[in-house]
C-alpha cells in the first residue's frame, strides 16, 4: 500500500462544513504540486485550513470537491488505511497501552510483515531517533521528547513516500522544540521522503521547509521558499503573519515602476510595490529590524514611547506626530520620552493596496 | 450524501439502544398514559374519578407523601453534615463511603428481614433499650418500620451524593474564605452552602422519588392494610390482583405525577435561592 | 485567627457527627448480623444468642424454595442483562462520546430519564404491556425490563470514559493500515476495557438485588433470588423464620461478594450517581 510517487497534486482540494444551517469553507480550492523528497511547510494562524489540508490528505476529513493524485494515482477516495502515509501527531496519540516498540511495530504489524523484519525495521527506527534502550518502556513512563521521537519512529518505520507532521513539536518547551527542529530536519534529510509540516510557527517554517505555504481564511496566500516568504510576502495578510509589526496607511501620490510614492499622517514614503495597487489608498509594511537610526532614504521623526530591552538589541515602540505607531528593533540605543531621527529603505518598505479597496 | 454515510456509518452503532429504550420505556410509558383515559369506553376521565372517590385509592397519595416527605428531609439534613465533615479524602471517609453502599446495595427486602428480627421482640435493639429500662416502642409492622428502612436505605443515598458534589468543589475556593478571616461554619455558610444547592436539590429530589414509590418494607416492615398502604401497594393490587390493568396505569400515572409535581417545587423554590451556574459539583 | 472559643464547639459538633456515624453504622452492621446469627441458629426465643447452633437451616432452604434453581435463573438474568446492556449500550456511548448530532442532548435526557424514575412508577405500565404482549411472566421480559435502568447506565458510564480516549489514536491506528475491525480490536479494545469491566460488574450488582423490576415482570418460573427471598417474607408464617434468614444469607452473601469485586474497579459513589470520575485502569 506504499505508493511511491514522484509528484503529489493537490487539485482543487476543497473542504466544507456546515455549522447552524451555514456552510464554511474550511478550505478552498486548494492546488499545490509536491516533488519527491521535498519538506514542505502548511504556516498559518489557528484557523487558516492548515490542519484541514493535513487531515484531508491523511484521508481523515472527507473531501468535498477536488482530487489528491499520487502521480496519477487518484487516492482522496481511499481510507487513511489504504493511503500508506506516515502521520505524526499534535499530542503524539502513541497508543497508551502498548510498549515502545509495539507502538513502533504496529504499522509493520498492519501490513502482515514478518516478525523477524518487523524486529530489524524497529530496531532500526528506534536507533534513528536514539532510542533504542527505551523500547520495552510504555509511552506513560517517557518524557514529552521521547514521546514525540516514538511518534516519529513510528511515523518512519513503515518508510511511507509521505510524512505528515501535525505541529508535532507545540506541546514540547523551548528548549526541547530548537533540539527536535534540528532533529527532524536530519531524519528528513537521512531518509530522502517528501515531508508535509503544519505550523503556525514562523520560525519552525522557516528554518525547515524547503518550501512554505502560508494560509490564511482557507485560502493559500503565498507558495514560495522561506527566503522568499521573509523578505517578499505576496500579501499584506502574510506580511503581518510574518512579522511586519508596522502597517501605515498611506494615499498614493505617484507611481513609477515597481515604486509608489506615498503619504501618510505627516510621513512621505517612497516604498516597494508588492501587489498591483489599483486605489488612492496603499498600506505600507515594515518589519521592525529594516528601520535604522539616522537619516536616510525615508525619513521618520518620532517620539521614543517605550524601549524594551531584549538582550543583543531592544524593541522600541514610537509614535509619529501624526498618530502612527512604529515597531522597531535596533541594537542601538535611544531615549524614551525625546524625539527620535529614523529612516527606512525604499526596498524594504513594502506597498500593499488597502485592504477592502 | 455519499460522504455523509461513509462518514457517519457509526450513527448507526446508536439505533440498537434508542430503539430499546423507545420500544422498552417510552411506548409502554404512552400506552399506560392513554390506556389510563381508558379511550376505549365512554368516560374518559372515569378511571381518574375512581381513583378520587374511592376510600381505598386516594388517600394513599397523603399516607405516602407523610411517609416520604419528612423522611427525606430528614435524610437531607443529616447527610449535608455529615458529608461536610467527611469531604477531605483519607481512609476513613474511604472507610465509610464503603460501608454506607452496602445497605444501597443489598436493597430494601434484605433490610426488612434483618428489622424483622433486630427490631422484633425478641431482638437485640429491644433487649439492649430494655436493659435501660425502656419499653418496647413497637418498631416494627407500623409507619416507624418503613420510616426506619427508608432512613437506612435513602441517607447513604443522599450522603454518597452530597459528598461526591462537595469534593467536586475546587478546594482553593474556602481556602481563599479562610484567608479572608471566614471560620469553617462561615466557610460553610457562604461558600459550600451556596455551591451545593443545585447539587442537593438534586438529591432530594432523586431521593424523594425513591422513597415515593415505596413498596417492598412497606409490605414487609409495615401495615400495609391500613397506615403504610402507599400508592404502589394500590397500584401492585389493581394490576395483578385484580388485573384492572387500565384503572391500575391510572394510579401509575398519578404517582408519577404526584413525584413530578414535588420535583418541580423543589427545583422552583432552588432557583429562588441560587443564582449562579448550573452545575455546582462534578455530577 | 484560631483561638480557644472557636475550637470547643467545633470538637463538639465533629464528635456529634462521629457519633451518628457510629450509631447508624452499628445498627445496620447489627442488622445484618442478626440475620447471620439467626440463620445458624436453633432456637432463639429470648437471650443474647439462639441456644444452639446448626446448619441445617440451609439444606432445608435449599430445598424447600429451590435455590438451585433460582440461582439458575438470577445467574441467566443476570449474565444476559449485562451482556445485552454492555453489547447496545458501548456503541452507543462510543456514538454519544465521538459524534455531534441534531438532538444528542434530547438523546441523552432520554437515556437519563430511566435511571432518574423510580422503577415502580414506570414498572407498572410496562408489566402491564408486557402481559398484553404475552411477554410478562417469561424470562425474556425479565430480562428486557431489567435492561431499562441496566443500558442507560452503561451509556452513562462509558461516555465520559470514551471521550477521555484522545480520538487521535484512532486516527493514528488508521493512518498506520489499520482497517475499521483491526482499529476496534487492537487499539479500542484494550483501552475500553476497564470501563467495560468497571461498567459490568456495577450493573451485575444493581440487577442482582433489583427488586421491583423482577418483582413485576416475573413468573413463577423465573423469580430471581430477590424476588424469591420477598416471596418467602411474605408468606412468613409457612417456613422457618430461620429458614428464610438462611436464604437471605446465601443472596447477601452473592450480592456482598460481587460488590467487593466491583469495588476494586470503582468508587462507591459510582453505585449511586453518575461521576465523571473514570475508573483507574
Amino acid at each position: 500500500m506504499n505508493h511511491d510517487f514522484t509528484t503529489l497534486h493537490l487539485e482543487n482540494m476543497t473542504r466544507r462544513f456546515y455549522n447552524a444551517g451555514k456552510e464554511f469553507s474550511a478550505l478552498n480550492k486548494m492546488n499545490i504540486d509536491i516533488p519527491r523528497g521535498e519538506f514542505i511547510t502548511f504556516l498559518g494562524p489557528s484557523g487558516c485550513g492548515k490542519s484541514t489540508a493535513l487531515n484531508c490528505i491523511a484521508g481523515l476529513f472527507p473531501l468535498s470537491d477536488g482530487r489528491i493524485m499520487l502521480d496519477n494515482t487518484r487516492v482522496d477516495n481511499l481510507p487513511p488505511e489504504k493511503r500508506g502515509f506516515g502521520m505524526v501527531f499534535q499530542n503524539y496519540a502513541l497508543f497508551p497501552h502498548m510498549t515502545v516498540k509495539e507502538n513502533v511495530a504496529f504499522g509493520l504489524l498492519m501490513r502482515k510483515t514478518p516478525k523477524s523484519e518487523i524486529e530489524k525495521k524497529v530496531n532500526v527506527a528506534l536507533s534513528l531517533v536514539q532510542l533504542s534502550d527505551q523500547g520495552t518502556k510504555l509511552p506513560g513512563q517517557l518524557s514529552g521528547g521521547q514521546q514525540q521521537r516514538v511518534a516519529i519512529a513510528r511515523a518512519i518505520v513503515i518508510e511511507p513516500p509521505l510524512i505528515l507532521m501535525d505541529e508535532p513539536l507545540s506541546n514540547l518547551d523551548a528548549k526541547l522544540r530548537l533540539e527536535m527542529r534540528s532533529e527532524i530536519r536530519r531524519i528528513h534529510y537521512e531518509l530522502k521522503r517528501t515531508t508535509i509540516y503544519v505550523t503556525h510557527d514562523q520560525d519552525e517554517a522557516l528554518s525547515l521547509a524547503d518550501r512554505i505555504v502560508v494560509m490564511e481564511a482557507g485560502k493559500v496566500q503565498q507558495v514560495a521558499k522561506p527566503q522568499t516568504i521573509y523578505s517578499a510576502p505576496a500579501t499584506i495578510g502574510v506580511a503581518k503573519f510574518m512579522g511586519y509589526r508596522t502597517i501605515l496607511k498611506a494615499d498614493v501620490l505617484s507611481i513609477d515602476g515597481d515604486k509608489a510614492v506615498l503619504s501618510g499622517k505627516g510621513l512621505n514614503i517612497t516604498a516597494k510595490i508588492m501587489q498591483p495597487i489599483k486605489g488612492k489608498k496603499a498600506l505600507v509594511a515594515i518589519r521592525p529590524e529594516d528601520f535604522n537610526i539616522g537619516k536616510g532614504e525615508n525619513n521618520i521623526e518620532a517620539n521614543v514611547e517605550m524601549m524594551e530591552y531584549c538582550g543583543y538589541n531592544s524593541q522600541v515602540t514610537l509614535k509619529t506626530d501624526g498618530g502612527e505607531i512604529i515597531h522597531m528593533r535596533t541594537p542601538g540605543v535611544l531615549q524614551e520620552k525625546q524625539k527620535a531621527q529614523i529612516s527606512i529603505s525604499t526596498e524594504r518598505a513594502l506597498a500593499y493596496p488597502a485592504e477592502g479597496v | 450524501m455519499k460522504h455523509f454515510l461513509a462518514y457517519n456509518k457509526a450513527m448507526l452503532l446508536l439505533v440498537p439502544a434508542t430503539a430499546f429504550i423507545f420500544i422498552v420505556f417510552v411506548y409502554p410509558f404512552i400506552y399506560g398514559f392513554l390506556w389510563s383515559f381508558n379511550f376505549l369506553e365512554g368516560d374518559w376521565l372515569a378511571n381518574y374519578k375512581s381513583f378520587f372517590s374511592r376510600g381505598d385509592m386516594y388517600p394513599t397519595i397523603l399516607v405516602t407523601l407523610k411517609l416520604s416527605l419528612p423522611v427525606t428531609i430528614f435524610n437531607v439534613l443529616l447527610a449535608i453534615p455529615i458529608a461536610f465533615a467527611l469531604r477531605q479524602k483519607s481512609r476513613y471517609q474511604k472507610m465509610v463511603t464503603t460501608i454506607l453502599v452496602v445497605p444501597i446495595t443489598l436493597g430494601a427486602v434484605l433490610l426488612a428481614e434483618g428489622m424483622l428480627t433486630y427490631f422484633g421482640p425478641k431482638g437485640w435493639f429491644i433487649q439492649a433499650i430494655a436493659i435501660l429500662g425502656i419499653d418496647d416502642p413497637k418498631l416494627i409492622h407500623n409507619a416507624t418500620g418503613v420510616i426506619i428502612s427508608l432512613v437506612i436505605s435513602g441517607f447513604p443515598f443522599i450522603f454518597l451524593l452530597v459528598l461526591s458534589y462537595i469534593t467536586g468543589i475546587d478546594p482553593g475556593l474556602p481556602r481563599a474564605a479562610a484567608t479572608l478571616g471566614a471560620s469553617p461554619w462561615e466557610q460553610f455558610r457562604y461558600i459550600y452552602l451556596p455551591l451545593l444547592t443545585p447539587g442537593i436539590a438534586m438529591a432530594f429530589c432523586l431521593a424523594f422519588v425513591q422513597a415515593f414509590s415505596v413498596y417492598p418494607s412497606a409490605v414487609l416492615l409495615g401495615s400495609p392494610a391500613g397506615p403504610t398502604r402507599v400508592i404502589s401497594i394500590a397500584a401492585y393490587e389493581t394490576a395483578f390482583e385484580r388485573y384492572d390493568y387500565s384503572m391500575a396505569s391510572a394510579v401509575a400515572m398519578i404517582m408519577g405525577f404526584v413525584q413530578l409535581i414535588v420535583v418541580a417545587i423543589v427545583l422552583k423554590l432552588r432557583g429562588l435561592f441560587y443564582r449562579g451556574p448550573v452545575t455546582g459539583g462534578k455530577g | 485567627m484560631i483561638n480557644v472559643k472557636d475550637r470547643v464547639p467545633a470538637r463538639l459538633w465533629n464528635g456529634f457527627v462521629r457519633g451518628i456515624m457510629v450509631f447508624f453504622v452499628l445498627n445496620v452492621l447489627l442488622i445484618i448480623i442478626s440475620v447471620l446469627v439467626n440463620s445458624f441458629g436453633k432456637n432463639w426465643f429470648s437471650g443474647l444468642l439462639p441456644s444452639g447452633f446448626t446448619f441445617d437451616w440451609y439444606t432445608s432452604a435449599w430445598a424447600e424454595f429451590q435455590l438451585g434453581h433460582i440461582l439458575f435463573v438470577t445467574s441467566k438474568v443476570v449474565l444476559a442483562v449485562v451482556a445485552f446492556s454492555v453489547l447496545l449500550g458501548v456503541p452507543a456511548a462510543y456514538v454519544m462520546a465521538r459524534k455531534n448530532f441534531k438532538g444528542k442532548n434530547a438523546l441523552m435526557f432520554l437515556f437519563l430519564v430511566p435511571m432518574l424514575i423510580p422503577p415502580f412508577t414506570y414498572g407498572i405500565p410496562m408489566a402491564t404491556v408486557m402481559y398484553t404482549y404475552n411477554i410478562g411472566g417469561t424470562l425474556g421480559g425479565v430480562i428486557l425490563a431489567n435492561m431499562v435502568p441496566a443500558l442507560p447506565f452503561i451509556i452513562l458510564i462509558m461516555t465520559p470514559f470514551i471521550e477521555q480516549i484522545d480520538e487521535n489514536l484512532e486516527n493514528a491506528a488508521k493512518v498506520f493500515g489499520a482497517g475499521t475491525f483491526k482499529m476496534f480490536w487492537h487499539v479500542l479494545v484494550p483501552l475500553l476495557g476497564p470501563g467495560i469491566l468497571a461498567s459490568s460488574l456495577l450493573v451485575l450488582v444493581r440487577t442482582i438485588s433489583m427488586f421491583e423490576l423482577t418483582f413485576l415482570t416475573a413468573g413463577p418460573d423465573n423469580q430471581t433470588l430477590v424476588v424469591a427471598l420477598y416471596y418467602s417474607m411474605f408468606a412468613a408464617g409457612v417456613r422457618a423464620q430461620q429458614s428464610v434468614d438462611a436464604m437471605a444469607m446465601i443472596y447477601m452473601l452473592i450480592t456482598l461478594i460481587w460488590l467487593l469485586v466491583a469495588l476494586q474497579f470503582v468508587n462507591p459513589t459510582q453505585l449511586v450517581s453518575r461521576v465523571k470520575e473514570v475508573p483507574q485502569d
